[in-house]
């Protein structure tokens, strides 16, 4: 501990030791008269001021000559001189060493919060290894290494950039990006996050992004700008602090003034409501405590994976109650697989050619999971004029003129029946049915629990919004128990459907994948991405990014914002109330110093460690 | 235009709000955002002059008070 420091515990100690002595010599063995108040009592509580407040004494001098007559320091000095003018040195000396503890508390406080931010900043990188031209291994600057370079991480490191794995396997521990230390198992062609540790041998990778670019920087940034990105509470602590402040001391004063220039006089009574006046007049415990506990709610949420761009969206989170999700990819895994094929009239090596050369040029999710299982043209079929018709189907003509075409059950001749609740896909030549063809998306595995613990967070109104047919999203729906759901959307529809159905409850949450669904996530009151923290696009429409695909993450969330929400609005009306309580009983002459300190030093320690109980209490998740 | 710079020596969130608010005062800085946790200021502005008050006003703000270009 720094001396300064040391010397400032020992005064306040003493402080007390005479506190606590002259309040029982007065007020319990009576021995305190005139005369040895001025001759004993007050000298010894001078030395003992001088030593206590000397440091405050001298900043006070300093901030007045650089035009900051007003500050916090020269207010306390003033209301300690006061106090002894009146005679009350206990008052006195308890009016600075309440004060010192209270700035203590605060130094405490700012010092946990920034060691919070540290332990974010710590998860980059400033160099990486390289190989020089004869193959040895040498350290570069982040700057000096561009795309395509190759570095090498040994067991234990961070991955410094973000690279395509070019190692056989690796093993890394994610929790830098989503929150969790669980292994994740990476093959060659992969990607692995900068910030991403390996815990696996040595490893090799080559660079994808520059260090400006890359996934953990993305993450600081948004974390820094989340803490500057002021929510309502911050911005009305701003105004707040600006105008209370000079307003309490001038009431202070013009009491001062006036109360003294009246008969009787009495300009001891009224210095006193001066100094109570004076002592409360620091917005301090709310200006400290409000940032503090939005900087650790969104500390907190990072390390969980969740990024949210301001302290303003927790507050949203906090008392949004509707919530709509789309279905592909955020409720199913997204990836399409071929699970039966029926009313098959043709060889599978001919069905295989003809949906491999219908499908193999085009990019839609249902080609590639057709592509999957179909990988080859075992017949030879040679096809023309492909044409790919969105939203429709895939045709083409063999060498004899036969018309093939593939795509959604609306190709059916009309007398067809054909009901399905997956996605169909059917494959006709010259009109007639060869095969049908279902696809499944594996709903997420954990996800009927994850939308009960949604539910239980909270959200009481779902939705499923989702472009798929009716008997598909209906599927998805009864089985997580979602009543409303919307199917057979169109992009616009989906964006239309937000805006109705935030007309309807006021406030909606959506969760898409970021990439797809930018102006519905735009539209929604909080819009939520999930899985996508290297996509730009998602970063700049979603308000909440979650870096993994874990649903439970909007539970935590919720109940983070609640947290936040209960001990920001207790400390603000605390905080508040108990002042301008303290302030009217002052202004009366019920109030008495003690009380005064007490508004003001002990409701900003109480509401400083109110606020750091968010760094340590336990959310589910 | 925007800069970014990092300052040491404020440890006290309310000194900082008011630096803050001296520093909007200035002609020719359209924007300024200190942010306590990062000890990072964020300033968007329109003349060379003002970004050199700024760091004038910052460096005289308190004893022990610095700011750097990042």
């Amino acid at each position: 501990m720094k001396s300064k420091k040391i010397i400032g515990i020992i005064s306040i100690v003493i402080s007390f030791i005479y506190i606590i002595l002259m309040l029982v010599f007065e007020h319990a063995l009576g021995i305190v008269n005139d005369q040895n108040r001025l001759t004993i009592f007050l000298p010894i509580a001078i030395v003992i001021y001088l030593f206590l407040s000397w440091d405050i004494i001298f900043d006070a001098i300093k901030k007045i000559g650089h035009g900051d007559i007003f500050n916090e320091d020269t207010l306390m000095v003033i209301a300690s001189i006061g106090a002894f003018a009146i005679l009350e040195f206990p008052e006195g000396l308890a009016v600075i060493a309440l004060y010192k503890i209270g700035e203590m508390v605060e130094d405490y406080g700012v010092n946990k919060s920034r060691a919070e931010i540290a332990s974010l900043v710590e998860l980059k990188s400033y160099d990486a290894r390289v190989k020089d031209e004869s193959g040895e291994y040498i350290i570069k600057k982040l700057k000096d290494v561009h795309i395509d370079d190759i570095i090498y991480i040994f067991n234990g490191e961070k991955v410094p950039l973000d690279i395509e794995l070019l190692s056989l396997n690796a093993t890394v521990d994610q929790k830098a990006i989503t929150g969790e230390s669980l292994p994740i198992e990476k093959i060659k062609g992969d990607e692995l996050f900068s910030g991403s540790i390996n815990t696996s041998q040595l490893i090799s990778g080559r660079v994808i992004k520059e260090n400006k670019d890359s996934t953990i920087n993305k993450i600081i940034s948004l974390i820094k700008e989340a803490t500057s990105n002021k929510s309502r509470s911050e911005k009305f602590i701003g105004k707040f602090a600006r105008i209370y402040t000079p307003i309490v001391i001038t009431i202070a004063f013009l009491t001062f003034i006036i109360g003294s220039s009246i008969p009787p006089f009495n300009w001891a009574y009224y210095l006193e409501i001066m100094c109570e006046i004076l002592v409360i007049s620091c917005p301090c415990a709310i200006v400290i405590s409000i940032p503090m506990a939005y900087m650790f709610t969104i500390a907190k949420a990072s390390k969980a994976g969740i990024l949210v761009k301001g302290g303003a969206f927790f507050d949203e989170i906090g008392s949004t109650s509707t919530i709509a999700f789309d279905k592909t990819g955020t409720l199913t895994e997204g990836n399409l697989y071929v699970s039966e094929v029926s009313n098959k009239t043709i060889s599978d090596e001919q069905l295989e050619s003809i949906i491999y050369e219908l499908e193999k040029n085009s990019t839609h999710p249902i080609a590639k999971a057709l592509t999957l299982k179909y990988t080859n043209n075992p017949t030879n079929l040679e096809l023309k004029s492909i044409k790919e018709i969105p939203g429709s189907k895939i045709e083409a003509y063999d060498i004899d003129n036969n018309y093939y075409e593939i795509g959604n059950t609306k190709l059916l001749p009309k007398d067809f029946a054909y009901h399905s609740d997956t996605t169909t896909v059917v494959v006709l030549k010259n009109g007639e049915v060869l095969a049908i063809i279902s696809l499944e998306d594996k709903i997420k595995t954990t996800i009927k629990k994850d939308i009960q613990y949604l539910k239980d967070s909270g959200f009481k109104n779902m939705y499923i919004l989702s472009g798929d047919s009716e008997p598909i999203v209906n599927k998805v729906a009864s089985y997580l128990d979602i009543e409303n759901y919307k199917a057979n959307l169109l992009p616009e529809d989906k964006v239309n459907s937000i805006i109705e159905l935030k007309e309807k409850h006021k406030k909606i949450a959506y969760v898409g994948d970021g990439i797809n669904d930018a102006p519905t996530l735009a539209n929604a009151t909080i819009g939520i991405s999930m899985g996508t923290v290297g996509s730009d696009v998602a970063i700049e429409t979603s308000d909440v990014v979650i870096t993994d695909d874990k649903i439970n993450k909007i539970g935590y969330i919720k109940r983070l914002s609640k947290l936040n929400s209960i001990i920001v609005w207790i400390n603000l009306i605390f905080a508040i109330g108990t002042k301008l309580t303290v302030l009217v009983l002052a202004l009366v002459g019920i109030a008495n110093l003690w009380i005064a300190i007490f508004a003001d030093v002990g409701v900003m320690i109480l509401c400083i460690l109110h606020a750091l109980t968010i760094r340590y209490r336990k959310v589910k998740w | 235009m925007k800069k970014t710079y990092e300052f040491e020596g404020i440890d006290c969130p309310n000194c900082a709000l008011k630096l803050e608010n001296k520093l909007t005062k200035i002609k020719g800085i359209d924007k300024v955002s200190i942010n306590f946790f990062f000890n990072s200021i964020d300033v968007e502005y329109s003349s060379d002059d003002a970004l050199t008050k700024l760091v004038e006003i910052c460096n005289n703000f308190e004893d022990g008070v610095k700011i750097y270009e990042v």
